[in-house]
């Protein structure tokens, strides 16, 4: 009988001994959109033996174009994008051990992967990055930045304390815009930044250190672009994150902003001050006399109150879509779920 | 001049890294830069520029 990752094992720099290896290692991917998707399923059809994923979000009829996990029954169930990629994912391999996590991602909830083998980044915004880059330093787990708008992608690998991290690069940036992306995006962009990030992640996971790449690279494939550089030198002896005396500022002085806006998506996130699993069932009831189309599943309860939709998670953070303005959201939120 | 593989005509007022991210509207954007092989620091953008350099220009994004 041929074995099911035989063409992987045939391919001289995995192998055998490279599949076995791959097999017994725990893969974190954090967020769980177009990135995450393309990434999970790859890593899942190549045999990695457990793979977390986190993400906050549900799945909407705008990601079917380029969320490869996802299809239309998700979107009409309005399932959490982590159950969602969880359930597909099991149907591919059910060799990989899969575990969804619907949350935020906060330095609480990451102190549970430790021991992971990699992270891949897949989220869509650098508040959350930062984080991961000081939790990934901390605790010497390499980690795979990827990230894409428009027809541009770009991704880098950072092995702590031997290449330059997040830190390090952004030090030379000048910060300020440009996190927010409202450009659109074509699904070959995701495929391509998904590629150099798996391929990277295989040569972590059989741990052929050398042919890592060494290279931030960026294309954008509408315009024909291709662009690469060695950052070595941007390593930082100071950085606060993997210098000689790291304080970790983003792990150490996280405040879990309770309001955030989510860009490009006329959405604000309301979290609950203190994390406390609530039954979105026990809402549906209070609520069904006050609003429409309410509808509700074990993990989220989804409604419609004038122009607004909203949706309650279980983890007790609300969605209040149709609005950008923060005022406005928590008034909604105070007169329905205070 | 040669940007991220592309032979670009860039107008002769543009003489430093920096005239030369304002010139391609990258000035707010979140970019590293490497000229003749050399990274840049951000100290380094008022180094001059001439129409025979190779300029590589790495825009970080945020989405995923």
């Amino acid at each position: 009988m041929t074995s099911r990752y035989s063409r992987q094992e045939l391919f001289s720099p995995i192998g055998y001994e490279g599949q076995q290896k791959i097999c017994q290692k725990h893969v974190l991917i954090v967020g769980a959109g177009a990135l995450g998707s393309g990434n999970a399923e790859m890593l899942a059809r190549a045999g990695v033996g457990k793979i977390s994923i986190v993400d906050r979000d549900y799945v909407d009829w705008s990601n079917l174009q380029r969320q490869q996990l996802y299809c239309e029954e998700d979107v009409r169930e309005h399932l959490p994008k982590a159950v969602a990629a969880k359930r597909r994912l099991e149907a591919i391999n059910q060799e990989v051990k899969v575990e969804a996590f619907v949350q935020d991602l906060t330095p609480s909830g990451l102190s549970a992967f430790q021991h992971v083998d990699l992270i891949i980044d897949a989220t869509d915004n650098f508040e959350t990055r930062f984080l991961l880059n000081d939790f990934a330093v901390k605790h010497n787990i390499p980690w795979i930045y990827g990230a894409c708008v428009g027809s541009y992608g770009i991704t880098y690998t950072i092995l702590p304390h031997q290449k330059p991290c997040l830190n390090c690069l952004m030090k030379t940036l000048p910060l300020g815009g440009a996190t927010c992306d409202t450009s659109g995006i074509i699904a070959p962009t995701v495929a391509q930044v998904v590629s150099y990030q798996v391929t990277e992640a295989l040569k972590i996971l059989v741990e052929d250190w050398d042919a890592l790449r060494n290279e931030l690279v960026s294309f954008d494939s509408w315009k024909n672009e291709f662009s690469k550089i060695n950052v070595n030198l941007l390593k930082q002896d100071t950085c606060q994150t993997c210098g000689a005396n790291p304080t970790y500022p983003y792990l150490s002085n996280y405040s879990l902003s309770k309001v955030a806006v989510l860009c490009g998506r006329n959405t604000v996130q309301i979290r609950p001050a203190k994390y406390q699993a609530i039954d979105v069932k026990q809402y549906e009831k209070y609520l069904a006399p006050h609003v429409q189309n309410i509808h509700c599943n074990p993990y989220l309860l989804h409604c419609q109150i004038d122009q607004y939709k909203l949706v309650l998670f279980a983890d007790g953070r609300v969605l209040i879509h149709g609005t950008n303005d923060v005022a406005e959201a928590k008034n909604i939120y105070y007169r329905y779920f205070a | 001049m040669f940007i991220n593989g592309t032979t670009i005509e860039i107008p002769e007022t543009v003489g430093t890294i920096q005239e030369l991210l304002i010139y391609l509207k990258l000035q707010d954007k979140m970019v590293i830069v490497e000229q003749n092989g050399v990274i840049l620091q951000k100290e380094d953008y008022s180094q001059v520029v001439k129409s025979t350099d190779t300029i590589e220009i790495v825009t970080f994004v945020g989405g995923g």
